[in-house]
């Protein structure tokens, strides 16, 4: 768009409207409005029907444009069985990148002829989801992708093979080596629909693994990735783990002793509770996500003895598995009380940023003046130290959060402060200081008066020396 | 500090050094040269449309830097514009296409995101005849070709 020349003599509007500013458009459509402006004209068409055709999925693998556009495909996403690929196969050569399919254990080890051929024709594929698919049928698909880097494992449903798909033997096995992220969520619940939350996101780091929940087969499974391989197939550089999935069960004495075999893991998430961890996660972690406790009750047996969502803190410093955590992120975290608030403070001494989602100050004596003073309250030592603070008020009143402005106030090392919650009352502000001079100055309002950044910034100054960005929205 | 910036029709406009820096070009531009009193010229930009920008950059200079979004969604919201951006859009569409370019060609992103939610906003839910209508574009198809894209695409009709 950079090069194109257009001023105020242009012919007309129309000739402005310019190929890469349909597709600039094109990220406000939904496929309704393509598929109105494909018909507009030649030029338009040229712009819009492949964007059509970018994503092969049920819905469009056999209608009669896919032979003639999936040239532009990108994605395939498909139920096998209830989907033809013939189609792809008609025209020019397909550049898949990534593929989705759900297989509901129809192929039976051997792919159709057809697969293998649109497999090898996109040998460019980088990321690669299987869903309820037999092992060696895994295997064949696995085995024609040879840049793969991505794969995901999904299963709903016990397997009634009972083969590893981890064995020395095969494919997935030899794959590893190259993959720069793995997940493997083996469910026996169909109502752990939580699964998604992990393949929705997006991960920093260049290498993780995803463990999902393992019950029967999938224990099996995991049993022989962890113990068996000890990893050292995977070439032992994951540095970002997630452990989770309270709804469907995960084996803890297996992935203990996996967090345990992989050396360079440094980051953890784990979404079951602590105290259900038979023995230390490590001793390495420097980044951690502890989310999922008010999920407990789903994943216990009704006939037990119901666990308190904190028991385990309670009973066992977290200190056993997260001594060296700098960085803690806590979430959906209803139930804490004050008490493990200490806890989960106390236990890690070097903690320097901390944030937390859903956060309630609630009834508790953690708002209270007393426990952040540095000398006599628990958190005082350790919230001290903190230099990074991110809070998202849910469930709070403006009052309340006043008082836990007041809290932050005792953190003097504090450099990073954001807040954030529909109905945290604190005006929205956004400052960010550069060489002790507020470099970026923002507040929702009618105007910004001078005076205002020069007062904000001594007020904010005041509290915390090294503040260099605080901030709060609504 | 201020700086000249200098249209396609060579008229110069004095503006604060934050307000013209919201503009990538221009940013990037000043750091390259340093401090120097010549003017910037802005060859691709008319007097008119510049005028339009430096309003937009004076009521935006403020704003916090825009952080790229996190979410990997390639569907963009076009609904949630600012009441004073809609205001400032309300331009006749030759001047809106020019706002477009200049901001591409200026690297100002949230004018152009502006921009083409404007005009992402004049075209959905609209028919090809009356999107034909609305850009004054002529209808080049023949009537096979319509009726073969009409039939190729159908499966998107209702998405």
């Amino acid at each position: 768009m950079t090069d194109c020349s257009t001023s105020s003599h242009a012919p007309s509007p129309p000739s402005m409207f310019i190929p890469e500013l349909r597709l600039e458009v094109a990220a406000y459509f939904q496929l309704r409005d393509l598929c109105a402006c494909a018909l507009v004209c030649r030029a338009w068409n040229d712009s819009y029907t492949p964007l059509l055709y970018h994503m092969i999925n049920d819905k469009n693998v056999t209608s009669p444009g896919v032979k003639r556009h999936c040239v532009h495909a990108r994605t395939l996403n498909l139920v096998v069985g209830s989907s033809r690929v013939e189609n792809l196969l008609a025209g020019p050569t397909v550049g898949l990148k990534e593929m989705d399919i759900t297989d509901k254990w129809v192929f039976h080890g051997l792919i159709p002829s057809n697969w293998v051929i649109l497999l090898q024709q996109n040998t460019g594929l980088v990321r690669l989801t299987l869903r309820m698919m037999r092992p060696s049928t895994m295997d064949a698909i696995v085995s024609l992708c040879p840049n793969l880097q991505e794969l995901s494992i999904h299963d709903h449903r016990v397997q009634p093979s009972r083969r590893d798909i981890t064995g020395p033997d095969t494919s997935l096995r030899r794959i590893c080596l190259g993959l720069t992220h793995l997940l493997l969520a083996f469910t026996a619940s169909p109502k752990s629909s939580r699964q998604g939350d992990y393949e929705q996101e997006e991960y920093p780091v260049k290498r993780h693994l995803t463990i999902g929940a393992l019950r029967l087969a999938g224990k099996d499974q995991l049993q022989l990735l962890a113990a068996r391989t000890n990893m050292e197939t995977l070439d032992n550089d994951w540095q970002r783990a997630v452990a989770g999935d309270a709804g469907s069960g995960l084996d803890l004495n297996l992935s203990t002793r996996l967090f345990q075999s992989l050396p360079k893991l440094r980051e953890l998430e784990i979404n079951v509770p602590l105290s259900l961890y038979p023995g230390s996660l490590g001793q390495n972690w420097t980044r951690g996500v502890i989310g999922g406790l008010p999920l407990l009750k789903e994943y216990i047996d009704p006939e037990s003895r119901p666990l308190d969502d904190t028991e385990g803190l309670v009973e066992g410093p977290l200190s056993r598995h997260f001594g060296t955590l700098t960085v803690l992120n806590i979430r959906g975290w209803k139930e804490v009380t004050s008490e493990n608030n200490h806890l989960i403070l106390t236990s890690c001494p070097g903690l320097r940023e901390f944030s937390s989602k859903d956060y309630r100050i609630g009834d508790i004596s953690w708002a209270s003046p007393s426990a952040f003073d540095p000398k006599s309250g628990p958190l005082g030592w350790v919230c001290t130290l903190l230099s990074e603070i991110s809070l998202e008020f849910t469930h709070e009143t403006p009052e309340r959060s006043r008082l836990m402005f007041d809290q932050l106030c005792c953190m003097k090392k504090l450099a990073c402060v954001n807040l954030q919650g529909p109905k945290s009352g604190l005006d929205p502000i956004l400052i960010q200081w550069d060489d002790d001079v507020p470099a970026r100055f923002w507040r929702k309002g009618p105007s910004i008066l001078n005076n205002n950044v020069k007062a904000t910034n001594q007020w904010i100054r005041a509290i915390w020396p090294k503040m260099r960005s605080f901030s709060t929205y609504v | 500090m201020p700086v000249t910036l200098t249209s396609l029709d060579n008229q110069e406009f004095k503006v604060d050094k934050e307000v013209a820096e919201r503009s990538i070009l221009i940013k990037n531009m000043i750091e390259d040269v340093g401090e120097s009193d010549a003017p910037i010229p802005l060859p691709n930009v008319s007097a008119a449309v510049l005028t339009k920008v430096i309003e937009y950059c004076e009521h935006h200079r403020n704003d916090p830097v825009q952080v790229q979004d996190e979410t990997d969604d390639p569907r963009k919201r076009s609904n949630d514009i600012e009441e004073w951006d809609m205001k400032f859009m309300q331009v006749d569409q030759e001047m809106l296409f020019e706002i477009i370019l200049a901001a591409n060609y200026l690297d100002i992103k949230p004018l152009l995101d502006v921009g083409c939610k404007t005009v992402a906003n004049i075209i959905k839910g609209k028919t090809p005849e009356e999107i034909r209508k609305a850009f004054n574009i002529v209808n080049d198809f023949t009537p096979e070709e319509e009726a073969q894209i009409k039939k190729e695409n159908e499966w998107a009709e209702d998405r």
